[in-house]
């Protein structure tokens, strides 16, 4: 996988060469006004500088610039040597100029070197860039000393100025000599090239991006696809009411409805298994096996042999595995620093290794194998392995610990001192490691993408082992966490409207619920824990006076959920859940804190459908959420117009034709209040008023009897059985019992 | 040969017929069944095969998840890892109160779960001669025989593929994670913004 790296090189490289030019630019224009010392120093400086451009530029694929580079280089070497053309001013002039084209072909502006380059030539006695070759693949040869060709076959030639790989550890900006070199673009050895085509990494994040949107709007759709159905049923019961004619009528729309509806219940089941499949067809895109970045971490263990001067040779397991391209693409760095550390430091010297009995090669070894829903990744070397007592010992000089306190340590949480900022016990700072800010680095990118990095020593190898536990897809989402009742959870951002602060005592009961007054708008208010169903023990903030809430609002509902105290708001790596809990209710994911706890990451739409209520509601005197009534009359247009009546008003009706079925009903579900006529069928008004107050579970169910039946025998036959209200059919009757009925819930 | 010699030689050899057979039956009680980890769970024991048996963690907090029956306390995070906790205890239907501080990390094919123990006892070979067999055991959730000390052992590949340890509510992970806008890269990528 060439992209992170070549991309990261382009940028280090535009920032260096710019440097470089600038400075060779200066050169150039003192080279005219010297002489002596001075003037042989400017001309190093140059050349050197026209050296590291060549290199670099050949790196990255700058063909016509690294030409240039050379060219430069060697009117440079002629003016030293006194073997130009010309005269010096002309010479600096052309150098100059050939600065302005060379800063050009870094920031990719087109233009033609070719004029530049033969003029340069034309400055030097014998020609410039003779002994030159175009940084193209095929002509390199294996003892050009200038290219430094590292294949995995191919014995890798020793060079002073050599080539250091980007250090994740090297502050930005520096200039020294290292540049990168590599196998020139197209060199190598010939591969087979598998089936694909190179697709931007940026056009398929945006694919999942896309995706993720339609399986948002699919979702919504099914919800839409399920209030069609309710309605459709709600319709049908309606239908019950009607007379025989007018239930004619209805019988063929309702037919056409019904095929109407599920025909859209075929094409929802269908769309949801197309996104589905798509879903994971996209998810499949992004896994790239590790093998990609083989060329890469070979490059690495190369260019750090080469450096220190020994002989290190990579080997890979498991290639195959695959894991998400984001969790790759972050990975890469901290592999090839602990590619480089297991060179410089884990890896001996070649006489050592022998003295030891060990093979003068030394190897490393990255291996890949899955692990449930991980991937394990690891980095082995066989080389010294790590010394506790040099640990200890970099740990006293530095000062961060106590021999006491070392003396007290496991060999686990010695090795973790590797991992502290600064820590380091390389002897000296070289221009692989040393500088004690890597490890630390390492860890925390690792962990960063939901992953874990351990350290074992002696490790697989005989040397030192890291290991790093990788999630297989990465999902980062934005999220709110909050303490509710012993337990962490986290909140999608988008779902989460505001949180606030309010007064216990500002909260109103309507009904069953609570209503919590925000902005003018009243919001339905419901304890997390008990809106998760969690059987959870009191928390003691329940005491106090005033609250802490999180008001979820997403696609039509609202909800104002109540926590103990909201923690943090960031990105997480969310997980999925463990394999045995393929799918619970309410739960979107996992995420692991970094104190060792767990926050568990709810699915905000299941609580606003299940807990919440529609924020379409009229505010001021309705009741957030429909209080449920159960209407008893015998009498078709009596229990339609009540019905109806207590609709309108924003209550959910049940009506049923007699007091047996008034009775079953009560005792099935769950109602807030009864209007009841008094004479009907089976079980008349009174009996039913009189076994709801025998009840011991419905007993406190207010009973509003509404009946033609007036003189006040009736009416005290009525109360006595305990109904709270008697009303008489009559003139105003809606109003009156709209009226009795708010009385009573 | 008398007939009363050949009686006698007739009884000699039964008698060491049924010696013969007698040590044979010895050696088969005596073999080696596995090598069990006993875990203690309040006042009882259980035996989990050490080659089932990944690691004893300390316990971290738990997390507990809606809709999960009281042998399914919730999740917990071991390094990194998010475990499915078991509570054997409750499974078991045992009687007395724990006061778990380790997880028992249990392995099989389909995956990992950990086991919340107070504390982890010896590690004992167990012989065939030690099983009492006239003791019924529940082969189907997971116990798979019982030691003379009336100790458990249990079979980890029956107890964790046990239907009842599977929790599925129906939802797919996709549409779940539909319902939460994901941020794939981009500006709000951690990594990429602090490197």
């Amino acid at each position: 996988m060439q992209d992170p790296v070549l991309d990261q090189l382009l940028a280090i490289f535009r920032d260096e060469a710019h440097e470089g030019l600038d400075a060779f630019g200066q050169h150039i224009g003192g080279l005219a006004l010297s002489s002596g010392p001075a003037f042989d120093d400017l001309i190093d400086q140059s050349m050197r500088i026209a050296h590291n451009l060549k290199g670099a530029s050949a790196t990255v694929g700058l063909d016509d610039m690294a030409l240039l580079a050379h060219v430069c280089e060697d009117v440079l070497l002629a003016m030293r040597q006194k073997r130009l053309t010309t005269s010096l001013e002309n010479a600096c002039d052309a150098l100059a100029r050939s600065a302005s084209v060379m800063a050009n072909l870094v920031d990719s502006i087109p233009v033609d070197a070719t004029a530049t380059i033969e003029r340069l030539s034309s400055l030097v006695i014998g020609g410039a860039g003779g002994g030159a070759k175009r940084a193209e693949s095929d002509s390199i040869k294996d003892d050009d000393p200038d290219f430094l060709v590292i294949r995995p076959d191919v014995k890798v030639k020793a060079e002073p100025q050599s080539a250091v790989p980007p250090d994740v550890t090297r502050p930005p900006g520096v200039s020294d000599d290292a540049t990168v070199k590599a196998e020139p673009r197209g060199a190598g050895p010939v591969a087979v090239r598998p089936q694909g085509i190179r697709v931007d990494a940026d056009r398929l994040d945006e694919l999942v991006r896309f995706v993720g949107e339609l399986l948002a709007v699919q979702a919504e759709l099914q919800e839409r696809h399920t209030e069609l159905e309710q309605g459709e049923q709600w319709l049908h019961s309606q239908a019950e009411d009607f007379d025989p004619l007018q239930r004619e009528a209805m019988r063929q729309h309702l037919t056409r409805l019904d095929g109407q509806v599920r025909r859209n219940r075929d094409a929802m089941r269908r769309l949801s298994r197309l996104t589905s499949e798509l879903s994971e067809a996209v998810r499949r895109m992004r896994m790239i096996p590790v093998s990609a970045l083989a060329a890469t971490f070979r490059r690495s263990v190369a260019d750090a042999a080469q450096v220190t001067r020994r002989d290190a040779e990579l080997q890979m397991l498991g290639g195959d595995v695959e894991l998400d391209k984001q969790v790759l693409d972050r990975v890469v760095e901290p592999v090839l620093h602990l590619l480089r550390n297991a060179v410089d430091h884990g890896l001996e010297d070649a006489e050592e290794r022998v003295r030891k009995g060990k093979p003068r090669r030394g190897r490393v070894l990255v291996a890949a194998r899955p692990d449930g829903d991980l991937v394990e990744l690891s980095v082995h070397d066989d080389g010294r392995g790590i010394d506790a007592q040099r640990l200890r010992d970099a740990a006293i000089a530095r000062g961060t610990r106590t021999r006491e306190q070392l003396d007290q340590m496991s060999q686990a949480e010695l090795f973790n001192l590797m991992f502290e900022t600064g820590f380091t016990t390389a002897p000296k700072v070289s221009q692989i490691s040393g500088r004690g800010l890597g490890l630390d680095v390492v860890r925390r990118t690792v962990e960063d993408c939901g992953g874990r990095l351990d350290l074992r020593s002696p490790g697989r190898l005989g040397g030192t082992s890291f290991i790093l536990l990788l999630p297989v897809n990465v999902l980062s989402v934005h999220a709110v966490t909050v303490r509710a009742a012993s337990g962490t959870f986290a909140f999608p951002i988008e779902a989460v409207e505001r949180t606030l602060r309010f007064e216990r005592a500002s909260v109103r009961e309507a009904g069953r619920q609570s209503v919590l007054d925000v902005d003018g708008e009243p919001l339905r208010l419901c304890e997390l824990a008990a809106g998760l169903g969690l059987r959870q023990p009191q928390s003691p903030a329940r005491a106090r006076r005033d609250g802490v809430a999180v008001v979820l609002r997403r696609g039509g509902r609202v909800l104002a959920l109540e926590v103990d105290e909201v923690v943090s708001d960031q990105e997480y790596a969310i997980k999925r859940l463990p394999w045995n809990l393929r799918s619970v209710t309410g739960v979107a994911g996992v995420v692991a804190l970094s104190d060792s706890s767990v926050a568990v990451a709810l699915d905000a739409n299941h609580l606003l459908r299940t807990a919440g209520a529609s924020a379409q509601n009229d505010a001021g005197a309705q009741p957030v959420a429909k209080i449920r009534v159960l209407v008893a009359d015998d009498a078709l247009t009596a229990r339609t117009l009540a019905k109806n009546t207590l609709v309108a008003a924003g209550y959910a009706v049940t009506a049923v034709v007699d007091g047996a079925k008034a009775w079953q009903a009560l005792l099935d579900e769950d109602f807030a209040l009864v209007v009841s006529d008094v004479r009907m069928p089976n079980i008349d008004g009174i009996e039913l008023t009189r076994r709801v107050r025998g009840d011991e579970r419905l007993r406190r169910l207010p009973v509003i009897l509404v009946t033609t039946e007036s003189t006040p025998q009736d009416i005290q036959r009525g109360l006595s059985a305990g109904a709270d209200e008697y009303l008489v059919k009559g003139p105003m009757q809606q109003q009156k019992l709209l009226e009795a009925v708010a009385r009573h819930v | 040969m008398t007939r009363s010699n050949s009686q006698a030689d007739l009884e000699l050899l039964r008698k060491r017929a049924r010696a013969l057979a007698l040590s044979l039956e010895d050696e088969q009680l005596d073999a080696v069944v596995d090598t069990v980890v006993v875990l203690e769970l309040g006042d009882h024991r259980v035996g989990v095969s050490l080659s089932a048996l990944d690691e004893i963690a300390p316990l971290t907090p738990l997390a507990a998840l809606p809709g999960l029956p009281t042998w399914l306390p919730g999740i917990a995070q071991v390094r990194g890892r998010i475990i499915s906790v078991l509570d054997l205890h409750a499974w078991l239907k045992m009687t007395g109160r724990t006061s778990p501080r380790y997880l028992a990390l249990v392995r099989c094919a389909a995956g990992t779960m950990g086991i919340l123990i107070d504390a982890i006892g010896e590690v004992r070979s167990v012989r065939a001669k030690d099983l009492a067999e006239s003791l019924a055991t529940d082969r189907t959730r997971g116990v798979r025989a019982t030691t003379k000390d009336l100790t458990p052992l249990l079979d980890i590949d029956v107890l964790l593929s046990h239907p009842d340890m599977q929790v599925d509510h129906g939802a797919t992970w996709d549409s779940v994670m539909s319902n939460i806008e994901v941020h794939r890269g981009g500006a709000g990528d951690p990594c990429k913004t602090r490197s």
